[in-house]
């Protein structure tokens, strides 16, 4: 190959892959992480029990969704996906 | 004809013309893909400055195709006139709506822009005319854009942390994005380094650039985002050996 056909792939990775995680900034992604990083309110002790059984409930649903999703990963992963033909 | 197409001979010239004629095809269904993307990231409501983005990258393959179809012409080969059918969704079945989205913007962005990317960066300096060097300029341009929605929706899925369930897929992924041949010997014609003057890599050179753009872009770029590339990684050196 001529040394003129090879581009700085390097240099790909910092414009393409850097400059698509900046992008992401910029559309709202580290909105989402300071959402989900919020301090909780100060809590009574009612609502601090309601809240202890509504957790239990919840691990047992999430629990249940594991084992769910984990089925569905295993079916997904066995239908092959595509790619997409370029240049 | 003109330009560096008139002084190609014929069989080099037909070469040319069936790879813009494809190219032509493939800005098409990208043009249909990435409007799909929009409606559907628009629905899914958490990057709108993507979705957006999408629907630019769609008018802009419709521009591209329109620059592959003169070229091709250019060449003696004048594409169909109707748009080929609109191409099927690629997403494994059984994956919820948000993942489906991140395996379709991967591997069409992360994946098949990326490589046009390089394939564009190694023809610009060597094309043959200065009408070519414009297209394939203008097209580079608009692929950077392209390539960085779906490093920038990787970004997002990653944030969530909704990427590492591709890891399986990456050979399915990386299969269908490579050309049929792009790993086993061609006919002579198709390494003729005259071939760089019509806009076309020969194949060696265009199986170093896939190989180089996975190694040192997408597999990386992967990877940063929370992806296990061990299944891709293994499927690339598989082809080599």
């Amino acid at each position: 190959m001529s040394k003129s056909t090879k581009p700085n792939v390097s240099k790909l990775l910092r414009v393409l892959v850097a400059g698509g995680v900046s992008l992401a900034g910029a559309a709202g992604v580290a909105g989402v992480a300071r959402a989900e990083d919020k301090p909780a309110a100060e809590k009574t002790e009612q609502q601090k029990a309601a809240d202890a059984a509504k957790e239990q409930q919840d691990a047992k649903a999430k629990e249940k969704a594991k084992a769910e999703k984990a089925k569905k990963d295993a079916k997904a992963a066995e239908a092959a996906g595509g790619g997409v033909k370029g240049w | 004809m003109s330009g560096a197409a008139g002084r190609a001979p014929e069989a080099l010239r037909a070469l040319a013309a069936a790879a813009w004629a494809f190219r032509w095809q493939v800005e098409l269904e990208a043009e249909v893909r990435f409007a799909r993307l929009a409606e559907r990231l628009g629905a899914l409501g958490l990057a709108p400055q993507l979705a957006a983005l999408a629907r630019r990258a769609s008018s802009d393959e419709r521009r591209h195709a329109a620059h592959c179809a003169r070229l091709a012409a250019s060449m003696g080969r004048p594409v169909p006139a109707e748009a080929p059918p609109p191409p099927p969704p690629i997403a494994p079945s059984g994956l919820e709506e948000e993942d489906a989205v991140t395996y379709e913007l991967t591997a069409a962005c992360c994946v098949t822009e990326s490589v046009s990317v390089a394939v564009l960066t190694a023809l610009l300096p060597v094309a043959g005319d200065a009408a070519l060097r414009a297209a394939l300029h203008e097209l580079a341009e608009d692929e950077v854009s392209h390539a960085r929605l779906g490093w920038a929706w990787l970004a997002v899925a990653s944030a969530r942390g909704r990427t590492a369930f591709l890891a399986p897929h990456l050979p399915a992924m990386l299969g269908g994005a490579a050309d049929d041949q792009l790993f086993e010997p061609v006919e002579a014609a198709r390494e003729d380094p005259a071939l760089l003057a019509l806009g076309v890599l020969p194949q060696a050179v265009k199986r170093e650039l896939f190989v180089r753009s996975l190694d040192e872009v997408i597999f990386p770029g992967l990877e940063g985002a929370g992806v296990d590339t061990g299944a891709g990684r293994a499927w690339l050196a598989a082809r080599r050996a």
